[in-house]
């Protein structure tokens, strides 16, 4: 789960193209499509949601298809809901406390200074592609590589993609992103 | 992550469960190719690929959810476990052989015997039982059942309604339960019924349910 926070964070950063500048972030949200491939999978697995980000650190990231989920992040505190039987069931069995520091770890992120992390090393592979690598070998046996691409020259994410072995992958792509729109405080507060 | 540890050494532990019931009389039985046939397409036939939600729920009302993958393709059988937000925490196939390739599987899910205990259970709810000792009865509730003895000297009964099977109870060799499957709410999907639920209950002191939920089904080529 602590990785789960941490890739969904790097869809929040606006990252500094070279020669522009970035433009403050208070809020990023967007619509995205995930696409995972496994080797096993005869097609890949579609899902559909949106997330809503408010700086410092208020996070709402929604799945709507195929499973209905929530993951909330406000003023330090993580919760997360699924849809079950038509009503949203808190899980229960998340280590919060874990999550909470990769949270503060992350959100430095923001301000497009991502090479200091002490979870991933970064390198700028392109003018509009980064290239995040675990430090940790522990961490390499959940994930061996994130590639974030930019849209343009603001700096937003285009598309995340988290490699966790030879032949998985999950990519996530954003549309409408729309930044420094005000968001009701109440989305981060339950479903 | 406790609760991983949990759902995995409650899967491990299906064979020292307290029994609870004992396999039923089964009356006017036929073992003949129509009989036959009726019991293997209660089951669905070809190719395809299933995504379930997972509920893992204990007595003490802990739970937890996942994402279960289930591909069907020729004559093998692919299941995954993701969490809700789709990290791969288990993937394995079991080949047409029976071997089974674990190609992923996070703490706790490499326990040993877990891949084994899952696929069993995955294979119960998906896929006929590949046996000669095969009987179409009735129950004394006048209801149709299946009858198979499998190469372990286990006993599966599976109830058929008029849109597959609802209801799969497995006894051990001492004829008591060990495991029940009830499957619900079927939708038709290209020509087969699938249940849109299914309740997997173990018994015994360590007993748990999973209970899943259809989220998509898509027939294969």
């Amino acid at each position: 789960m602590r990785l789960l926070c941490a890739v969904m964070l790097l869809c929040f950063l606006v990252i500094p193209v070279e020669g522009v500048a970035a433009p403050e972030v208070k809020s990023v949200q967007a619509n995205f499509v995930q696409e995972k491939n496994m080797a096993i999978l005869a097609r890949p697995l579609l899902s559909r949601g949106r997330f809503l980000f408010q700086a410092p650190a208020s996070l709402r990231w929604e799945y709507f298809t195929p499973l209905h989920s929530i993951l909330l992040m406000d003023d330090g505190k993580i919760r997360k809901f699924v849809k079950t039987k038509d009503e949203f069931v808190e899980e229960r069995s998340m280590g919060l406390s874990a999550m909470q520091m990769v949270l503060q770890e992350i959100t430095g992120w923001l301000d497009g200074d991502i090479t200091d992390t002490p979870t991933f090393l970064a390198k700028r592979v392109a003018e509009r592609k980064i290239i995040l690598t675990p430090r940790k070998p522990a961490l390499s046996k959940i994930i061996s590589q994130v590639e974030l691409q930019l849209l343009d020259d603001s700096g937003l994410m285009k598309s995340v993609t988290l490699y966790e072995g030879e032949d998985s992958f999950t990519r996530m792509v954003f549309s409408d992103a729309v930044v420094n729109l005000e968001i009701a405080k109440s989305s981060f507060k339950g479903p | 992550m406790k609760i991983l540890c949990v759902f995995v050494l409650c899967l491990l532990a299906s064979c020292s469960m307290r029994q609870v019931q004992t396999k039923p009389e089964l009356t006017g039985g036929s073992s003949g190719a129509e009989g036959r046939s009726i019991c293997k397409q209660s089951f669905v036939q070809g190719s395809w690929q299933f995504t379930h939600s997972i509920n893992f729920e204990m007595v003490a009302g802990h739970g937890t959810t996942f994402v279960g993958i289930t591909v069907l393709e020729k004559g093998k059988l692919k299941t995954a476990l993701l969490g809700v937000e789709g990290f791969v925490l288990f993937e394995a196939e079991q080949k047409s052989d029976k071997q089974i390739v674990v190609r992923r599987a996070l703490a706790p899910f490499d326990k040993p015997g877990f891949a084994e205990a899952l696929l069993r259970d995955v294979q119960t709810l998906f896929v006929a039982p590949v046996t000669t000792a095969m009987l179409l009865a009735k129950n004394t509730n006048d209801e149709r059942v299946c009858r198979y003895v499998t190469d372990t000297s286990h006993t599966l009964d599976v109830l058929l309604s008029g849109q597959g099977w609802r209801q799969i109870n497995e006894y051990d060799r001492q004829d008591t339960i060990t495991r029940s499957v009830h499957g619900s709410d079927h939708t038709e999907i290209e020509g087969q019924y699938i249940p849109k639920e299914i309740e997997l209950k173990v018994f015994g002191s360590l007993g748990y349910t999973l209970d899943l939920q259809l989220l998509t089904a898509e027939k294969l080529p």
